[in-house]
């Protein structure tokens, strides 16, 4: 278990102090696949280098599995952090060694000995589908099999934690969901608690179950994937999930207002601009007595009517009662979809 | 005016810059690493950060590249008596010619451990490397491309102070034009000089391209 307590981390000098984690507590249970999303500048970065300490906070404890992080010697710390793995947006390899080296680095700082390395080193080669490029150099690979020696590189010491830092930032998207895929995979067959820092929505969505946004250096929500997505309160929050709305095709946003509405009845209204006028919606409303709203709407209004598509959410109503609904809005040149 | 080229003469000079250059190179390149890794490490953010050490080794490399190398020749005269015994010969222009490249070839390791990725560095810290591990096993190997072109270049800038150095009594081929080619008008051993002195040159760059080639894989 990952605690952070009321972290704070100050840079610059006295005159001009910038707050870059400002008080941020929370708690990462053993096993699942937390996500920290924010824009860059909201101190996301520094607040998973506390984790290991590769900064130290200016006030405030972590806690890792009951150990006070800074309270450690140089020593202890080392140790420590040879149980927690980290993987980088540029990689971070080392160009002079062959994939097979740069995954047995942490193994060599660690003592480890020479056939043991080896052996370990082939075992997470073959984990992260990297066969037969063992002797490839960095420079010889793509930035996805870049991303997999240093996943392989991150699990060499069978760590307990994972931290990601913007891993998936600099690929593309295919690259993206099959380096989300092997994380996913990693967590469900190792049981390794991974820390996902990210400002994809997308990334989170794909493989985290809680997740929190942070913004000025502080958390402003927090709660599961599931909840913030049907329910963001916070405006940072609705604008990332926005932000995935406008990104996605039809079919993912049909999938993710399913998700967000789960009861009551989905219906995707097109209009093609033949309608007798542009209160059919109203009309429809008037001959039922369910509640309905809106929820997404793109309709651009042209001198034939209106043209776009709208998404309903019905609920609290009878399926015939939605029927009568339905077919109001097809007698107005509606096309009607029932997600 | 002479034309005449003593060979022995010849050979003794070659013999003599070949082992100013390598022998000082050789020391220079030690002390400048040793020294390049301490200013790296000391520097603000750096592995042991430590100011006032930077500061002073810093100030110390920055006189010594200041003193023109004629100047140093002088200004070493006790060192080198108390070192070798001497002040003449090859033996006797080491100790100066090592002073100055030491700074200067420190200075280039310096860029070459800043040109080395912060990242890879920042993500050795993570993996729980010592302060000597991340030297040994980071820092080296992914500087040394920039490391071994820098000895290529005090290498060549060598062979040019050891000329100065023969000059005023070292030995060399320096020496060996300077007294006979110029004081003495002999042309032969001047031209014969020069391009043996050009040569030198082209095969330390020649030498240090090819290393580097083998060793960089970025």
């Amino acid at each position: 278990m990952i605690e952070l307590k009321d972290l704070k981390k100050v840079f610059g000098s006295k005159e001009e102090q910038i707050h870059a984690v400002n008080g941020v507590t929370l708690t990462i249970h053993d096993g699942e696949i937390f996500g920290i999303i924010g824009y860059s500048g909201a101190g996301k970065s520094t607040l998973v280098r506390m984790i290991n300490q590769l900064e130290r906070q200016s006030a405030g404890d972590v806690i890792i599995d009951g150990r006070v992080m800074q309270d450690l010697n140089k020593k202890e710390l080392n140790s420590e952090r040879q149980s927690i793995g980290m993987i980088f947006q540029h990689f971070n390899l080392l160009w002079s060694r062959t994939v097979r080296q740069n995954i047995e680095l942490p193994l060599e700082f660690a003592g480890v000995p020479k056939e043991e390395r080896s052996r370990r080193s082939t075992q997470l080669i073959h984990m992260v589908g990297l066969d037969g490029r063992e002797n490839s150099y960095p420079s010889e690979l793509s930035g996805g099999q870049k991303q997999r020696v240093g996943i392989a590189r991150a699990l060499a010491n069978n760590p307990k934690i994972l931290l990601s830092d913007e891993a998936t930032s600099a690929l593309d998207p295919d690259t993206t969901e099959q380096i989300l895929d092997l994380l996913k995979q990693i967590n469900q067959d190792l049981g390794i608690t991974i820390v996902m820092i990210t400002h994809q929505m997308e990334v989170v969505q794909r493989i985290c179950s809680r997740m929190a946004v942070m913004s000025d250096g502080v958390i402003v929500e927090e709660g599961t994937v599931k909840q913030l997505f049907e329910h963001p309160r916070h405006e940072v929050t609705k604008r990332f999930v926005q932000n995935v709305d406008d990104h996605a095709t039809i079919e993912e946003l049909a999938e993710r207002l399913k998700l967000r509405y789960p009861d009551g009845q989905l219906l995707r209204l097109t209009f093609t601009g033949n309608n007798a006028d542009d209160a059919v919606i109203a009309s429809a409303i008037r001959k039922v007595s369910f509640p309905v709203s809106i929820i997404e709407s793109n309709i651009t209004d042209s001198v034939n009517g209106a043209y776009g598509v709208t998404y309903l959410h019905l609920y609290h109503g009878s399926d015939e009662e939605y029927n009568v609904f339905v077919q109001s809005l097809v007698d107005d040149n509606v096309i009607v979809e029932v997600l | 005016m002479g034309t005449t080229l003593n060979f022995d003469q010849l050979l003794t000079a070659i013999w003599e810059t070949v082992f100013m250059t390598f022998m000082s190179l050789f020391f220079a390149s030690i002390f400048g690493l040793l020294i390049g890794i301490l200013l790296y490490c000391t520097q603000s953010k750096g592995l042991f950060e430590n100011r006032i050490i930077n500061r002073i080794v810093d100030i110390i490399v920055n006189v010594l590249r200041a003193i023109p190398f004629l100047i140093l020749l002088i200004l070493l005269i006790p060192l080198t008596r108390a070192l070798v015994g001497t002040m003449l010969g090859a033996k006797a222009a080491l100790p100066p010619l090592i002073v100055s490249a030491t700074p200067f070839y420190a200075r280039m390791c310096v860029i070459a451990f800043q040109e080395v990725d912060k990242g890879t560095i920042e993500a050795s810290k993570a993996m729980g490397a010592s302060n000597r591990q991340i030297i040994f096993k980071v820092l080296l190997p992914e500087a040394l491309p920039a490391i071994i072109s820098g000895i290529a270049v005090t290498g060549i800038s060598l062979v040019g102070y050891t000329a100065m150095a023969g000059a005023i009594g070292a030995g060399g081929l320096g020496n060996l034009a300077y007294m006979y080619g110029f004081a003495r008008r002999n042309e032969a051993v001047l031209y014969t000089s020069t391009v043996i002195i050009v040569l030198i040159v082209f095969a330390i760059q020649w030498a240090g391209d090819a290393l580097v080639k083998k060793v960089d894989k970025r």
